[in-house]
């Protein structure tokens, strides 16, 4: 059946720009055909009464009855019928816009006063939101100080962005084209230019990344360029804060002065500067087998090959800071893409 | 149709408001009500649906204690024992026999018995002082800790902590209550001299309240004094550190004195290198900030009850209750046994967390 | 038998005498106890601060006619549409309909001479005013800028501007409405005369009742919300900063739980003002009385337990979210049952079209509108995209405004003869209800639409393709602009130069109209006769004193009174 209104729908709805638009538009659609039916018919009955017995001369009102519990219950059952269907509708629209897919990507978002960053699984990040169409991904939003909300009318998916504590969100983009996402949250003098692009590119999720999503060493703080590779590489294993993962921690690492392994002699290092300290690192990502940090099991792949002398260099530079207390969470962002 | 549905009450009073009534009014009753039964029952409606509005009021700071310790319970754990149980628990001694006198005044007053209802009356407001006294001790002692609320939580355990009784907070809680009582009891002694009995036994009264707050001053420091002279002689039974004994209040515990006694009086370097080594947590002060919003609006409440009550009182002492006109009396008492039930619901909330 | 000159005295326009000439001086109307006094200065602060807000609105539209920013900075839009909002909220509408409609008319619905407590009566209007001095003081600091639902930590700890008096305002004020519903529940429940059943109550007296439950056991939650918002920006605590520990949802849980129902605080007078002024200008008993009374007294209920559908994206649980969503929707039925009796009301009515009736129709209209797109904000689903949109903004415009002061304009044109002893003039009173109906909708129509495509809520700068419907709204808003300033200067000038009215120029069968004209000090002059609010047959037209006089059987006459009234 052709829904005679929808060619009108652009007239009231943004164009369908994620699969959550066949969730929400029939029942935005199917209120308005509700609410039109019966707004007109109280008008219409309004206006009637109104007009057939207005008060002029020689108009005698003939009596009415007061009362009629089956008119009450038939204006009480009807409208509930009405409004359960439509509650119900809601909710299953709603279980499907708060259950992530599986194959979701995750993209960490950050909102503060006024701006968005979006930080990409391989670490990069930047203020423009970059999609592939057809890859659903899911959002992580915190705010770093008040609240904010994430909202692309088009893709009909909308979450606040609380300081303090995570919320996830996703959607799957299924038209390309660059969009626009505000911040709906009022969140002081900026929250009106708080508004960001959100490109959906026709590539692959893969080749959309590789082409558009590029974290530049170059443009970055030697720290944060090491942040985010430990962020890619390392901390499935090794936690920076002396908690035990796979690994040891890399907590006290660049100021330890010696070092016992599983076999082999100790090693005596003079701080992070020293040559030793430094070859010792390279070793240990280049041909981790080399020497086994006393208490932990042989499970590290070698990275010989993957990370280039100045990455090492990034990564020994964010051992030093974690040690040297500058380093407690991502780094801020200091370019803009 | 319309006959029949019309009501005629020849007993209605509002038959010819303009002659037959106004003599017709007891002097106690407002000129808009027509009984006095209609003036008490609204009267007690009233009140009730005020208390309603008190007991909602409480019930948001309520809601956020019950979620906060949820969300945080080892922190409440850990932080009910800096209060001092001894003390809250003869407050709260102290505010059930003021609900006692009070029960007993409202009686007194619907017998028109006026003198034995301004004597309890007189009761209940000097309770409410010595309730008072003791929670500035409570208070002053907390804030020379550093026990604060929120970010100004700044309570370092294996800091030196001043031993003296009297805390300068203290003494400030104290001018407003020695003024009153100064002014008040001068102005008695005055009226008295003059032969104005009602005036003069009324401020005598308020007087003899305020002295009931020092009462309750100086139990609560000698109660302090015991304690921390226990603890130098070391007949106490000495805790070792904060968080490792739940039963006693370590906030009078000098955690420092014995072990290194030579620190007893730190100069101020030595003091920060204390802090320097132990930052101080101020997760507790979560717990402080309901501790006092909640003791706090409690005691504002107490405060505006000895207010309510010396209106009572006054009245009691001019001999205004009657058998047939006690409403006040009953309305000020309802109010307090809230106020009183609000207080038995924070003491074991604040104080009794095991 | 009555003569003419009693029948005038007793029904006609009072001659003198009447609680405007009491007493006199501004020392009589400050310190009065008098129910009607305090609602004519009720009046007075409510329609000066509609006027204040309105203004702001007018700048806040003329600013919105260009996508970039005209006359005013991002930080004066904000201040500007925050304190529209709050002064709207806290100043105009909560008191509207009850502090003016109703401390005036219920005691005299009651045949009494007051309300039941005078001086807390009394006390509420210093409230008021004291409130309202707090907001000067905000308007004449640092402004405020956090929109009028002071939203954590943005209030706590982000807004350079005077939270705290504005939050102290907003706290005085939820006390003098407390004070105002608790002495409105003991005067309907221990003032009501003899005779006068519950189901004898006027439909006004069920919705004040409802909207006096909601006012005292929601406001004192507002008031503790804001007493902690307070003590967290100065001191810090961490109840609701997160920086300190505290969690800002339960924020919105502790101001919702208070400001939802505050919607039905202002929705539930109106609606029974609307109920009275049909049964009135339709001369008709009012269809479906109990359903009526009883849904005022469901939605007042279930009104309680429905907050949690403004945090639908606020990141609480999904089943939080379901709950919510089902008890919304079951308080959409109460609020079509009252429509669809207001609609049976007319059917072989006797119709008099005139200025309230008017409103009466628009109410219903602009209501209708209100009441169906709440659908879409009640459903999950559709409300994610909507949320925090214009689409929300011209939904709580059209039952608020298009509810409630529609309403209040009505009853204000219904009872100004009461109120004044004056009747307005019909033809402008109809005009500029027609300049309010459709300045109305042109103002709020276009941001359903603007809305649906995604216009956020309190953006100063937006996209060109939003222009053309804010050029719109801006040109409604003036047109509504014009319509509330001159139905305000009819009132004004009935007030001064209206032709004098009787003591029920409408023939309405509930107890005010027993009164004269304006009334008395005392209210009643004579014997009040309590009959079913809406038998307009217990009432019969007199040419003598131009208006209604009551009609009563020879046979009920007290025994030392002579008739007031002729029989028929």
């Amino acid at each position: 059946m052709i829904n005679p209104i929808h060619s009108l729908a652009q007239f009231y709805l943004p164009p369908k720009g994620s699969t959550f638009a066949d969730v929400t538009d029939p029942l935005f659609d199917a209120i308005l055909w509700i609410s039109i039916v019966s707004f007109v018919a109280i008008v219409v009955v309004m206006c009637w009464f109104a007009i057939i017995y207005r008060r002029r001369p020689g108009y005698k009102p003939l009596p009415s009855p007061s009362h009629s519990t089956l008119l009450e219950l038939i204006w009480t059952i009807g409208p509930t019928l009405i409004l359960v269907w439509i509650f119900f509708q809601g909710a299953s629209g709603y279980s499907t816009l708060r259950t992530p897919d599986q194959d979701a990507e995750l993209i960490e978002v950050t909102a503060s006063q006024f701006n968005w960053k979006f930080t990409y699984p391989n670490g990069d990040f930047g203020d423009t939101l970059h999609l592939s169409v057809n890859q659903p991904v899911r959002l992580q939003l915190v705010s770093e100080d008040v609240i904010h909300s994430f909202y692309v009318p088009e893709f009909r998916a909308k979450m606040d962005v609380m300081p303090g504590r995570r919320h996830s969100m996703w959607f799957k983009p299924t038209l390309v084209g660059e969009f626009k996402l505000f911040c709906t949250e009022y969140c002081g003098d900026g929250h009106s230019k708080m508004v960001k692009n959100v490109i959906v590119h026709p590539e692959p999720w893969d080749e959309m990344m590789r082409k558009y999503v590029r974290w530049k060493d170059a443009e970055n703080h030697p720290v944060a360029n090491g942040a985010r590779l430990y962020n890619v590489y390392c901390s499935g294993c090794h936690s920076f804060d002396g908690s035990a993962k796979t690994g040891p921690s890399f907590k006290g690492l660049a100021s330890s002065t010696n070092r016992e392994f599983v076999s082999g002699s100790p090693l005596t290092f003079g701080g992070a500067d020293s040559d030793e300290w430094k070859n010792y690192v390279s070793e240990s990502i280049k041909r981790p087998d080399a020497r086994i940090v006393k208490g932990y099991a042989n499970q590290m792949p070698s990275f010989e090959g993957k990370l280039s002398e100045e990455q090492l260099g990034y990564i020994m530079q964010f051992l030093k800071a974690v040690d040297g207390g500058t380093y407690s969470e991502p780094p801020k962002p200091e370019k803009t893409q | 149709m319309a006959s029949t549905n019309v009501v005629r009450d020849e007993y209605s009073p509002l038959v010819d408001l303009e002659h037959s009534h106004e003599h017709e009014h007891a002097p106690f009753i407002a000129h808009h009500f027509y009984t006095a039964e209609q003036q008490f029952d609204s009267g007690k409606l009233g009140i009730w649906l005020f208390l309603v509005t008190e007991v909602l009021f409480f019930g948001g700071l309520f809601v956020a204690y019950i979620i906060y310790r949820y969300n945080r319970p080892e922190v409440f754990i850990d932080a009910h024992q800096y209060l001092d149980t001894l003390l809250g628990g003869l407050n709260t001694i102290v505010l059930l026999f003021s609900s006692l006198t009070m029960a007993w005044g409202v009686r007194a007053a619907q017998m028109g018995d006026n003198k034995t209802t301004a004597i309890s009356v007189l009761v209940t407001m000097v309770c409410a002082a010595i309730f008072l006294g003791v929670k500035a001790v409570e208070y002053s002692h907390k804030w020379d800790l550093g026990l604060l609320p929120g970010n100004m939580f700044s309570y370092d355990p294996h800091a030196e902590h001043p031993h003296h009784m009297i805390s300068d907070y203290l003494i400030l809680l104290c001018i407003p209550f020695a003024i009153v009582f100064v002014v008040t009891a001068l102005i008695s002694i005055l009226n008295l001299r003059t032969g104005q009995t009602l005036a003069g036994r009324f401020h005598g009264g308020l007087a003899i309240t305020m002295l009931g707050f020092f009462l309750g001053v100086v139990v609560g420091v000698v109660w302090n004094a015991n304690m921390i002279s226990h603890e130098e002689h070391g007949e106490g039974h000495h805790a070792a550190a904060v968080g490792e004994s739940p039963v006693r209040p370590v906030s009078y515990v000098a955690d420092d004195a014995t072990s290194k006694s030579g620190a007893a009086d730190a100069s101020p370097a030595t003091a920060t290198a204390s802090n320097v080594a132990h930052p101080i947590d101020k997760s507790l002060g979560v717990f402080f900030s309901i501790y006092y919003c909640m003791t706090g609006l409690h005691a504002i409440h107490i405060i505006g009850g000895i207010i309510a009550l010396s209106w009572i009182f006054y009245r009691s002492l001019a001999a205004h209750w009657r058998p047939d006109y006690f409403g006040p009396v009953d309305y000020v008492g309802l109010y307090w046994h809230l106020v009183d039930l609000i207080w038995i619901y924070l003491f074991p909330l604040m104080y009794l967390i095991r | 038998m009555a003569t003419v000159t009693q029948k005038q005295q007793l029904f006609g326009h009072a001659a003198s005498n009447h609680y405007l000439d009491a007493s006199r001086g501004v020392m009589s109307w400050i310190f009065t106890l008098d129910h009607k006094r305090i609602a004519i200065m009720y009046m007075y602060g409510v329609i000066a601060s509609l006027f204040l807000a309105g203004i702001f609105a007018l700048v806040l539209r003329t600013e919105l006619y260009t996508p970039g920013p005209w006359f005013l900075s991002n930080a004066v839009y904000n201040q500007m549409f925050t304190l529209h909002g709050a002064v709207m909220v806290f100043l105009f509408i909560i008191p509207s309909v009850p502090a003016i409609i109703g401390n005036f008319v219920l005691p005299m619905m009651l045949g009494a001479k007051d309300v039941a407590f005078p001086r807390l009566n009394l006390a509420s209007l210093w409230l008021y005013w004291l409130g309202g001095i707090f907001f000067i003081v905000v308007l004449s600091t640092t402004q405020l800028d956090t929109g009028w639902t002071f939203y954590t930590p943005y209030s706590t700890s982000s807004s350079k501007t005077n939270v705290i008096a504005a939050t102290l305002g907003a706290f005085i004020l939820g006390f003098s409405s407390i004070f105002t519903g608790l002495n409105f529940i003991v005067t309907i429940n221990t003032m009501r005369p003899k005779g006068m059943t519950w189901f004898r109550l006027p439909l006004l007296l069920w919705g004040l009742y409802s909207t006096s439950i909601i006012q005292v056991l929601a406001t004192p939650v507002l008031g503790i919300t804001l007493l902690l918002l307070i003590v967290e920006r100065t001191l810090k605590l961490g109840i609701f900063d997160p920086a300190y520990g505290g969690d800002p949802l339960l924020y919105q849980h502790f101001f919702w739980f208070y400001s939802h129902p505050a919607v039905y605080i202002m929705i539930l007078p109106a609606m029974g003002v609307i109920s009275e002024m049909l049964a009135v200008h339709c001369r008709k008993e009012v269809f479906g009385y109990k359903f009526i009374a009883m849904s005022s007294v469901a939605i007042a209920l279930i009104g309680f337990l429905v907050w949690g559908h403004h945090m639908f994206t606020s990141g609480q649980s999904e089943l939080t979210s379901l709950v919510f969503s089902a008890i919304t929707f079951s308080v959409a039925v109460p609020s079509a049952v009252k429509v669809f009796n207001w609609l049976c009301t007319m059917y072989r009515g006797d119709i008099n079209l005139s200025t309230p009736m008017l409103y009466v129709m628009s109410f219903i209209f602009l209501f209708g509108i209100g009441g169906l797109t709440g659908l879409w904000l009640g459903a999950l689903s559709t409300d994610i995209p909507l949320h925090d949109t214009y689409f929300v903004v011209a939904h709580f415009h059209y039952v608020m405004v298009g509810g409630t002061m529609t309403a209040l304009l009505g009853g204000l044109f219904h009872w100004w003869p009461k109120f004044s002893g004056r009747m307005y003039n019909e033809p402008l009173g109809k005009l500029f209800c027609f300049f309010v109906f459709a300045g109305f909708n042109l103002t709020f129509f276009p941001q359903f639409i603007m809305g649906s495509l995604g216009m956020p809520r309190r953006y100063h700068e937006y996209a060109e393709i939003y222009q053309i419907y804010h050029q719109a709204s801006t040109w409604g808003a003036f047109t509504l602009g014009i319509g509330i300033f001159g139905a305000v200067m009819v009132l004004v000038y009935a007030w001064f130069f209206g032709r004098k009215a009787s003591g029920n120029p409408w023939g309405a069968a509930t107890l005010e109209w027993q009164c004269s004209s304006p009334p008395s000090f005392h209210n009643f002059e004579h014997r009040v006769i309590v009959s079913e609010p809406y038998d307009f047959e217990s009432v019969i037209y007199d040419e003598s004193v131009d208006g209604y006089i009551p009609v009563i059987p020879k046979r009920d006459l007290a025994p030392n009174q002579q008739p007031a009234t002729a029989t028929h």
